[in-house]
């Protein structure tokens, strides 16, 4: 994080995460756009949930469910872990946890991106319907389940369940995968994925972190969309 | 706290703040009474159960029999919006030096789950233990006159006694050899009493309020102890009552706390019923509690029954399981509820959500994680 313009220092020692969340919903467009600080979250819910602007808040320490739920435009850094439910349909701006995060980071979100440096727990990016998801760590279980759109990115490993009923997310696992889900598959990584995947590292800043030769695509194989009654076996 | 004493020995925790009312006695009890303690232990039957209704996990893929509209319900369902009832806190030191704060980082933990569950609280401690005796948790009505019940107890019983009164509840602690007697005479002279747990070890305290006030009226706070469990409940399954409440004895030194709900709770309960298994109230946590007992009483241990409960249980659930050694924890094969674990050198930590965790000393340096589903954790230490 580059410039520094003065923070706003907000303590929820002292406050509560509903006058913190007020004040951050009155942020208008073309404000001048202060950088936000919020301390002692102590595992708080929804804290910046449903911001829509293009500021920056920098909490420290560790938060609790559907951290920067519904966001837009923000960016959103977290100096700890993050509890379930991080960034859930977020529209667009940049999530970016430094610790772990609990289950169904991502859920439903539409767009933006969230880059997580620890692991996250099952789930992760359940429903993604366009969001750019990143986990430097490993991810749990059932994560990618029924993913529409959008890519998930994990440097490490994938739980049991990858991409159960998935739609057409793109997956790039760089470890081992636990077991895929229904009508998820490995598919061929060629050059346009190995483009697609380095331009993803690179809004996140992470390019250069990995090889992108060691990464393994998967997707959906298409063959339970609909249903079909030769298919009533699968289900 | 009221402390009602069968011999004027006095014992090390009577304090200044503790009014003891001191009645000496010597009597015999009564014949009938070793009638009804024997009578009570209902036969083996053997462990043959059938599998037949080992449905669970259904996989994944099976839920694409619905609209793909359900993906979106179960990724806000799964993330708790619908389902943030109940929490359960855990504590188990490893630093002894800890031991005389147990019941307050307990109470904090407590307290902090309030917004799960606001109906009721109750605790499982496991604290101080006295040589060669058993502590009975009773649960009394509101009514109940304990110097009356002391005496009359003295009347009947041929062994030291001491009954320790925490506002609803009694601890009585008599000789773990005239444990069934003791049992027996409670029974006999005031049924209105609940044995809400047996063991060497374990005090199991639970009401009907907010958390903080259910911990305050039974001193939590002042406890010490070697580890505890915890529960605030929102009542989802059957009514609000003390009995509803958790956690649930299972067993000798050991207790139940889950958060979840079951949806083969009727059948399992009338499994069981067959099993000679007796259930106090409809709610579906005591099944869990009376499935874990019964298998246990077949002779699997704990780990074995909560890997049984796996297959037999459907729903979603966290489980907490006290014992006298440590605490258990198992989550359903899908981690429908959360949990989340805080490692260090002095303690391990459990809670339904991080906040719960986020007062103890050395948090910021602990190892957070979540446990596994489908996964059986065991912290436990030499006895």
């Amino acid at each position: 994080m580059t410039t520094e313009a003065p923070a706003k220092t907000f303590d929820l020692a002292t406050s509560s995460v509903r006058e913190l969340n007020q004040f951050l919903h009155r942020v208008k467009e073309g404000a001048n756009l202060p950088r936000w600080r919020v301390l002692n979250p102590r595992g708080v819910h929804a804290i910046a949930a449903g911001v829509d602007a293009d500021v920056t808040i920098e909490i420290d320490g560790d938060v609790g469910y559907y951290c920067a739920g519904m966001n837009k435009q923000a960016t959103v850094i977290v100096n700890g872990n993050a509890g379930l439910g991080l960034g859930e349909n977020m529209m667009s701006g940049l999530i970016y946890v430094k610790g772990d995060v609990s289950q169904a980071a991502g859920a439903t979100a539409h767009g933006g991106a969230i880059v997580i440096e620890g692991n996250a727990s099952g789930r992760c990016g359940i429903s993604m319907k366009g969001v750019d998801i990143l986990v430097k760590g490993s991810i749990g279980p059932m994560s990618a389940f029924m993913a529409q759109a959008g890519t998930l990115t994990v440097f490490g490993d994938a739980g049991e369940a990858l991409g159960d009923s998935i739609y057409e997310a793109k997956l790039y696992v760089r470890g081992s995968v636990k077991s895929l889900g229904a009508d998820c598959i490995e598919k061929p990584m060629e050059d346009i994925h190995r483009a697609e995947l380095y331009e993803r590292l690179k809004l996140a800043g992470a390019a250069g972190e990995v090889d992108i030769g060691d990464f393994r695509r998967y997707g959906s194989a298409r063959a339970l969309y609909h249903f079909h009654v030769d298919n009533a076996g699968a289900y | 706290m009221q402390i009602y004493k069968t011999r004027l020995r006095a014992r090390a925790r009577i304090t200044a703040a503790t009014a003891a009312i001191a009645i000496r006695a010597h009597a015999r009890l009564r014949a009938n009474g070793d009638a009804v303690a024997a009578g009570k232990t209902p036969e083996a039957r053997g462990a043959a159960l059938s599998a037949r209704h080992d449905k669970f996990p259904k996989p994944l893929k099976y839920h694409l029999l619905f609209p793909t509209r359900i993906a979106n319900f179960f990724a806000r369902n799964m993330a708790g919006v619908i389902r943030a009832m109940c929490g359960i806190v855990g504590l188990f030191l490893k630093d002894r030096a800890l031991e005389p704060e147990l019941g307050r980082h307990l109470a904090v933990m407590l307290e902090t789950m309030t917004a799960r569950g606001p109906d009721s609280a109750g605790f499982a401690i496991y604290g101080e233990r006295a040589p060669d005796a058993t502590k009975i948790t009773l649960r009394a009505p509101a009514d109940f006159d304990v110097a009356l019940f002391a005496a009359e107890l003295n009347a009947v019983l041929d062994f030291d006694a001491e009954i320790i009164q925490r506002s609803t509840h009694l601890v009585l602690v008599a000789p773990s050899s005239a444990e069934q007697r003791a049992l027996a005479a409670v029974k006999a002279l005031a049924p209105q009493l609940t044995v809400s747990s047996v063991g060497a070890h374990m005090e199991l305290y639970k009401e009907v309020g907010l958390p903080a006030d259910v911990a305050r009226r039974f001193d939590l706070a002042g406890m010490s102890g070697t580890h505890g469990v915890g529960h605030t409940r929102m009542a989802t399954e059957s009514a609000v009552t003390t009995a509803g409440a958790h956690p649930f004895s299972t067993g000798k030194d050991q207790c139940l706390v889950h958060n979840g709900s079951l949806s083969n709770h009727n059948l399992m309960r009338r499994r069981l019923s067959r099993e000679g298994v007796s259930f106090a109230t409809e709610n579906d946590s005591e099944v869990a509690a009376g499935y874990l007992s019964w298998r246990i009483r077949e002779g699997d241990s704990l780990g074995e029954a909560l890997e049984a409960s796996l297959k037999e249980l459907d729903g979603f659930y966290t489980f907490v399981v006290g014992t006298d050694t440590g605490f258990g924890v198992l989550r359903d094969p899908i981690g429908c509820k959360h949990a989340v674990m805080a490692e260090t050198d002095q303690y391990v930590a459990f809670g339904t959500e991080y906040r719960a965790l986020s007062a103890l000393p050395g948090i910021e340096h602990a190892r957070i994680f979540e446990p596994d589903p489908a996964t059986v954790y065991f912290w436990e230490r030499a006895a």
